[in-house]
């Protein structure tokens, strides 16, 4: 096994851990009441796919990253044990890019394919459950590299990104297009609704204009990662 | 033609280092070469912060750390060379010993990371083949799974935070014997601590550290007599303080006197002739003596003197 893969294997371990992963069966789990009331009421399959990103792409996707992603190195600079792995000649690229795998796959059980299973369950078509698992997928990505970098910049990343998902995607988003663009919602709703035509989201970027926006929010977070780490003040 | 002369492990040139308005290091210069060096000083005399610009841990605010003529904050190969066992006794928790180690030999860019990592748990005395998460192991048992990991890579230089907290005795032996094995040859081998009786079992050369500044530096045999030339406070219990205090006057071992209720302080000069001294006077006039306690042996108050004679 090289570095990289110990060191995705090390993540894992660290990240999860029984209260996260009762935090995230939690969160997911409200997909699924959600999921067989839309299915019982036969809703429009617009409603259904409405209730879907608020649910999952505007809460479920964004949290799960944000209680991974903050943790990464958030809670090695907090116990005071990233000097273990900082002291150590290997490229910070290797340290990021294998915590940032970690997170990717302890959320990915969670948000992709609990968004894709309560889709099936509501009874959506296969265009669907791709679509959100796609955009959903993007989502992940992208979040998780933003709260990976936030939990080496901040300490109390986790009510930083909490505050960030509420007021900024939550609120100020909403008030005008120039917010809405810079908020990571915007670019998974937009990739839902592009991918599979339903409810109408305001100010919505073309899919591909979408994509952009998150492939590059990730490889800049993730850039801004290697360097905050790079440059680190370690106890 | 001469070989070039290779660059001295450590070199601290005017360093500092503050806080926002706290000053945790001020001015400090100095050179370690290989073999055991101490680094000794007070609970927040600044020794961790020392140890973490060595490390390149963190960066000075002014002047310049070199690690074999590098600068660890900016040549991160440099790291290859260091081997630290920070103070902090928490460790990759869920994760077995053996694993943790492979990974630091991993990220050190050890050719065979597993052996080596058999061979160091090895030599701290540790299982090896011990399952158990690190979450599981006891003080003494992770400082040596530290001291594993930061020998692992076999480094040149070899810094060693409080490396004693949290083991027993014989431990303590062991470790000592260890770090003995490790200073010799082309290696340098530093050790915080801020006991001094440990670090008179190094048997090693000591830069004292106090008020984030440099206190002093020599041989241990140099500095114990800078320490026991000292004066010292001693509080004598007696029945009669104030005539024993007359009695005293004049004695050149004897700096000042104080009386304070029914206790004699003395600042004493020179220890022996107090201590011979005393109980002549005090059967001279009669006086019992049933308390002699030295006021100031702990190692602050040594640093305090030795910080305030620097002023001097």
């Amino acid at each position: 096994m090289n570095a990289y893969k110990s060191l995705v294997a090390l993540f894992l371990r660290l990240l999860a851990t029984r209260g996260r992963l009762a935090v995230l069966s939690a969160l997911t789990g409200g997909l699924i009441p959600l999921a067989l009331y839309t299915g019982n009421r036969e809703l429009a399959q617009f409603e259904t796919w409405r209730l879907f990103q608020s649910y999952a792409l505007g809460g479920i996707v964004p949290v799960s990253a944000l209680v991974l992603g903050s943790s990464a190195f958030g809670d090695l600079i907090d116990d005071r044990t990233l000097v273990h792995l900082w002291l150590r000649p290997a490229n910070r690229l290797v340290i990021v890019g294998a915590a940032w795998t970690a997170v990717v796959m302890v959320c990915a059980p969670f948000a992709i394919a609990g968004s894709a299973v309560a889709l099936a369950v509501a009874g959506m078509p296969g265009g669907a459950i791709g679509a959100g698992a796609v955009s959903a997928a993007l989502g992940v990505l992208a979040y998780g590299a933003v709260f990976l970098a936030l939990g080496l910049r901040v300490r109390r990343a986790l009510a930083w990104g909490l505050a960030y998902i509420l007021i900024w995607e939550g609120v100020l988003a909403n008030v005008g297009s120039g917010l809405a663009r810079i908020a990571l919602r915007l670019s998974t709703k937009s990739i839902a609704y592009r991918s599979f035509a339903g409810a109408e989201v305001r100010y919505a970027l073309s899919a591909g204009a979408a994509a952009v926006v998150l492939f590059a929010v990730t490889a800049g977070a993730l850039a801004l990662a290697h360097r905050w780490l790079t440059n680190a003040e370690v106890a | 033609m001469n070989a070039p002369t290779p660059p001295s492990p450590v070199v601290f040139h005017e360093v500092s280092k503050w806080f926002g308005p706290v000053v945790a290091v001020s001015d400090v210069s100095f050179t370690i070469g290989n073999g055991i060096t101490a680094l000794l000083g007070p609970n927040g005399a600044g020794k961790s912060t020392v140890m973490r610009l060595l490390c390149g841990l963190t960066k000075p605010s002014s002047g310049t750390v070199s690690i074999y003529g590098a600068n660890p904050r900016e040549d991160r190969s440099v790291f290859g060379r260091i081997g630290l066992v920070p103070q902090q006794e928490t460790v990759l928790e869920p994760i077995s010993c053996l694993r943790f180690v492979t990974i630091t030999a991993q990220l050190s860019g050890v050719a065979n990371p597993e052996a080596a990592a058999r061979e160091a748990v090895s030599l701290v005395e540790l299982d090896p083949n011990d399952a158990r998460p690190l979450a599981a192991y006891s003080k003494g048992m992770r400082q040596r799974v530290k001291l594993a990991a930061a020998i692992v890579h076999h480094p040149s230089l070899l810094i060693l935070d409080e490396p004693l907290n949290g083991l027993d005795p014989r431990q303590r032996q062991r470790m000592i014997e260890i770090f003995h094995e490790l200073g010799t040859g082309d290696r340098c081998v530093i050790v915080t601590s801020h006991v001094l009786e440990e670090v008179e079992r190094f048997g090693s050369r000591i830069i004292l550290i106090a008020e984030g500044r440099l206190a002093a530096e020599g041989e241990y045999s140099e500095i114990r007599s800078l320490m026991e030339d000292r004066p010292l406070r001693i509080r004598v219990g007696t029945n009669r303080p104030r005539q024993l205090a007359s009695a005293l006057v004049g004695s050149e071992s004897v700096r000042s006197l104080t009386v304070e209720g029914s206790d004699l302080l003395a600042e004493v000069v020179d220890i022996a002739t107090f201590r011979r001294l005393l109980p002549r006077l005090g059967v001279d006039i009669g006086a019992s003596i049933h308390e002699i306690t030295p006021l100031d042996e702990d190692l602050e108050s040594v640093f305090r003197y030795l910080v305030a004679r620097r002023h001097a």
